[in-house]
């Protein structure tokens, strides 16, 4: 697998991985969202943490997730980042739809049968 | 609704500018903080472990520039700040913002003057009721590449045969003396014009009448008809004017109507007498120049008009087979184009505003 393809996040994906990660590990802040989502792709997938920001933030203005102040197990301050009743549905919604889109990509790349 | 609370918060940040600046170079300190202890309990020195978490981040100022762009309004903010900048040098510049100043206003009044000049020549119309249906005629001297303006025979056809042009009339430009009594002879301008120009140039007389088809045949008395600045010039505001007799040139004509004020049609005329033609006196392409005018008839277009006058030339030319050699010929593609010329100016107004105000259709026959 060659860097490119490793870096490669598509266009929208970010948002979902955050949310997901969120629902699973409940509050974390950005370095710990960064590295779990790492973490689930078994190293398959390298985000640039400077990207993961923006795409807080943009959570955040839309009202999936909110943000506090707390300290970290390392007893570091650090902003916690927390779903909200919406991101939950946005997650559900998601979900679906890319379910549905790899379904349909997956009968589109199946070998064959002719 | 998502876009509803994004839109909020992006002005609110905008409203409160510094309020998230802060809260996130704490947030990116944590971040770096957190990854730099990592990287220390992974076996690194704190150096090496601060420089990869960094480099991780893909760069601090970076990050913010991002975080920054979509907290706010970066579009508005960047604007904000140039138009604060610009404000800033205008004052203190001020010489050169006099300069830049009138460079603006010029170069504004002469876009807005050339504007207006393309206006009227690419979309001639005149300032009358029947404005932008008034057209000319006349031929097209396709080797000279000029126009033919000795047109009086072929008036005659015309004015029998169109259809699809009514009012068709024609004037020619005349300087003479009014002599109004003895010893008082000064030159005025003169239309000797059809009766159907005042139709069509809404020329109703102040005091007696206009000219009538009557009073274009040959044996008819002379009449004339003259501008309210004559009429208060020469002849006083004379109230009994109608009926008087005075001398035009080396005719004799009655003064039968008194035009409003600032009637100058076609072009800053003073007097009005009928034009008289005598067919058989004219052969083709000969004789004075004339201006044919006209309008479109109801239903019927610019584009039909030409093609009727293309009939209308053809048939003409073919009666009449010495005209095949004449140096006038049949135009092959007759078309429609802008006249330049400044014809038409009822309201007395400057060659400006009356340049271009003539639409024309260029006749197809050459007779």
């Amino acid at each position: 697998m060659t860097q490119l393809e490793k870096n490669a996040v598509w266009q929208g994906t970010l948002s979902l991985m955050v949310l997901r990660t969120l629902l699973t590990m409940g509050d974390q802040h950005g370095y710990g969202i960064a590295r779990r989502i790492e973490q689930t792709s078994e190293g398959r997938l390298s985000i640039n943490y400077g990207t993961l920001y923006p795409a807080l933030l943009k959570l955040e203005q839309e009202g999936l997730i909110t943000s506090a102040w707390g300290v970290s197990d390392n007893n570091r301050k650090a902003k916690f980042y927390t779903l909200t009743k919406a991101g939950r549905r946005q997650i559900e919604r998601d979900t679906q739809q890319w379910a549905e889109t790899a379904a349909i990509m997956t009968r589109f790349l199946a070998p064959s049968e002719d | 609704m998502k876009t509803l609370r994004t839109w909020w918060s992006r002005i609110s940040s905008f409203v409160r500018p510094g309020t998230g600046e802060g809260d996130f170079a704490d947030e990116l300190q944590s971040h770096i903080d957190l990854h730099t202890d990592d990287n220390i309990r992974a076996g690194m020195t704190p150096n090496e472990a601060r420089r990869q978490a960094l480099a991780k981040l893909g760069g601090v100022a970076g990050t913010r520039q991002a975080h920054r762009e979509r907290r706010g309004l970066p579009v508005v903010g960047a604007l904000v700040f140039d138009m604060k900048l610009g404000g800033r040098m205008l004052v203190k510049y001020p010489g050169l913002t006099i300069v830049g100043g009138l460079a603006m206003a010029f170069a504004i009044c002469v876009g807005t003057v050339i504007f207006q000049v393309l206006s009227l020549v690419m979309y001639p119309s005149l300032p009358l009721p029947l404005g932008d249906r008034l057209v000319q005629i006349q031929h097209w001297d396709v080797e000279a590449m000029s126009t033919e303006p000795r047109a009086l025979h072929d008036f005659t056809v015309w004015r029998t045969s169109l259809r699809s042009v009514t009012e068709l009339g024609a004037w020619r430009d005349a300087t003479h003396n009014l002599i109004v009594t003895e010893g008082d002879a000064r030159s005025v301008q003169v239309a000797e014009i059809s009766p159907s120009a005042f139709r069509v140039s809404d020329g109703t007389p102040l005091m007696g009448r206009v000219s009538t088809e009557a009073d274009e045949r040959a044996d008819a008395p002379l009449v004339a008809v003259i501008g309210y600045d004559v009429w208060q010039t020469r002849f006083g505001s004379d109230p009994a004017i109608l009926g008087r007799t005075v001398q035009l040139g080396v005719e004799h004509v009655t003064v039968v109507g008194v035009m409003r004020e600032g009637f100058e049609f076609p072009i800053a005329h003073d007097v009005w007498t009928p034009l008289r033609i005598v067919n058989d006196v004219h052969a083709p392409r000969s004789g004075p120049a004339i201006t044919v005018f006209g309008v479109l008839a109801p239903g019927a277009t610019f584009d039909t008009a030409q093609a009727e006058l293309t009939t209308v030339g053809q048939r003409v030319a073919s009666e009449q087979p010495s005209s095949r050699t004449a140096r006038l010929r049949l135009a092959p593609q007759p078309s429609c184009v802008s006249d330049r010329h400044f014809l038409m100016d009822p309201h007395g107004t400057s060659w400006w505003k009356s340049v271009g105000l003539y639409g024309n259709v260029i006749s197809g026959g050459g007779t």
